[in-house]
């Protein structure tokens, strides 16, 4: 079984939760054109992804992302990788889904939502999350030892 | 499996090897002739952290050399927390409510990304009509080569293209008064000014970017998001030509601007 831990270009740290307890597992960064192409990633900003890569303990791979992590991990190896919104990045993983595990770690919380807002307009959510976000880690208990 | 390279002699290497990686893609060399001067090193992110000032922000953001905190490139890409910098702004605000404007700014992002999440369709549909007196098949589908050149003959337009060509970022207010001069000024659809923004920006996010398009194309909000000259004097200081003969279609009183603009909205649909 071979783990992968795939890092996005939306989690580009080493100290996302993504990496807990996972120290031995090898980091994959997929440099995928045509995932470059269907999020409209332009060249300034792709510069500014490859310099931050520089910095992080990854192996950048030129490829398609889903048959290049499918195949890094073999029959039975997971996917671990930072949860998103982004809609190209959650096809690709429904795609590696389909034959293998992916787990999408969320990022550390800004604010608790006690119920789901109404999105429609935003002041609409900030009433509802004013409290949690004004206050340190969210208002979560004292998981981070503050 | 081709794996790349992670070390170069200098930025200036790394910047040709991406380059050669475009390239190889099919990309648009004139794409190429820029890069942002705002480097993704730790060294780069932990000098903006330093300068964080939440009531310096509050007091001043919205001036283009107010005391912004031009994280964005970072957060977008993850490479720090909103968690960490809320929590860096309560440290620093002394009071709680200090810290309200930025951590709110903050809640922007967040709130962003909830609605792609929920709704990820209004990433590239209207998400409601237009409130301009217009439909949809009123606005132009693509953008006209003259802004995409920067040669729309409206000075300050003209300059604020020009920042978000050569450093792919630009102010808040820059992005809203650009947005509103493509959609409502010149008529063309949110969608192609917002891929427009995208393929320039270093802080692209097609969650913040788009939905803002749409907030102010009207589409996302009740109303069209406008902006005049007067406004623009009154922020940007001397980094943008705002004299007033260079930039003739936006030197008018709001009223003037309204009626011109939107000459079928009814001023009373909208609240």
């Amino acid at each position: 079984m071979t783990d992968i831990i795939w890092i996005h270009d939306g989690a580009l740290r080493a100290d996302h939760p993504m990496f807990k307890d996972k120290a031995d597992v090898k980091s994959v960064f997929i440099w995928d054109d045509a995932y470059f192409k269907s999020a409209a990633i332009g060249f300034k900003q792709q510069v500014f992804i490859y310099e931050a890569l520089t910095h992080l303990p990854v192996e950048i791979i030129k490829g398609d992302t889903v048959s290049i992590l499918k195949e890094l991990a073999g029959n039975n190896g997971a996917i671990i990788t930072a949860a998103t919104t982004s809609v190209e990045l959650n096809r690709m993983m429904a795609l590696i889904n389909q034959t293998h595990s992916v787990e999408a770690i969320a990022d550390e919380t800004f604010a608790h939502l006690k119920s789901s807002p109404d999105l429609r307009r935003f002041f609409r959510y900030w009433n509802k999350a004013k409290s949690s976000a004004m206050d340190y880690h969210g208002g979560t208990p004292d998981l981070f030892g503050r | 499996m081709e794996i790349l390279p992670q070390s170069f002699a200098d930025r200036q290497a790394l910047i040709a090897h991406v380059k050669s990686l475009w390239m190889d893609a099919g990309g648009d060399e004139a794409m190429t002739q820029n890069v942002s001067p705002m480097e993704a090193s730790p060294e780069a992110l932990a000098a903006r952290l330093d300068a964080v000032d939440p009531q310096a922000y509050a007091r001043s953001r919205n001036f283009l050399n107010g005391k912004i905190t031009k994280l964005s490139p970072y957060i977008r890409h993850g490479m720090v927390s909103l968690n960490h910098v809320r929590n860096l702004a309560l440290d620093r605000a002394g009071r709680k409510a200090d810290a309200e404007k930025l951590i709110q700014e903050l809640a922007w992002r967040e709130y962003w990304q909830l609605v792609r999440r929920d709704y990820p369709n209004w990433i590239w549909q209207d998400a409601e009509p237009y409130k301009t007196g217009y439909t949809a098949r009123d606005y132009a589908d693509d953008l006209p080569d003259d802004i995409a050149r920067g040669e729309t003959g409206v000075a300050a337009i003209d300059d604020i293209i020009s920042i978000l060509v050569s450093t792919g970022y630009l102010h808040n207010h820059l992005r809203m008064y650009l947005a509103s001069y493509i959609c409502h000024w010149r008529r063309v659809k949110w969608q192609a000014g917002a891929r427009f923004m995208l393929g320039h920006l270093i802080d692209a996010d097609a969650a913040s970017n788009n939905l803002s398009w749409q907030w102010i194309a009207s589409t996302y909000s009740r109303k069209p998001y406008i902006f005049n000259l007067e406004n623009m004097q009154k922020y940007c200081g001397d980094t943008i030509n705002t004299i007033s003969r260079h930039n003739i279609p936006l030197d008018a009183g709001y009223d003037v601007l309204t009626s011109r603009l939107f000459p079928q909205m009814d001023p009373m649909a909208n609240g």
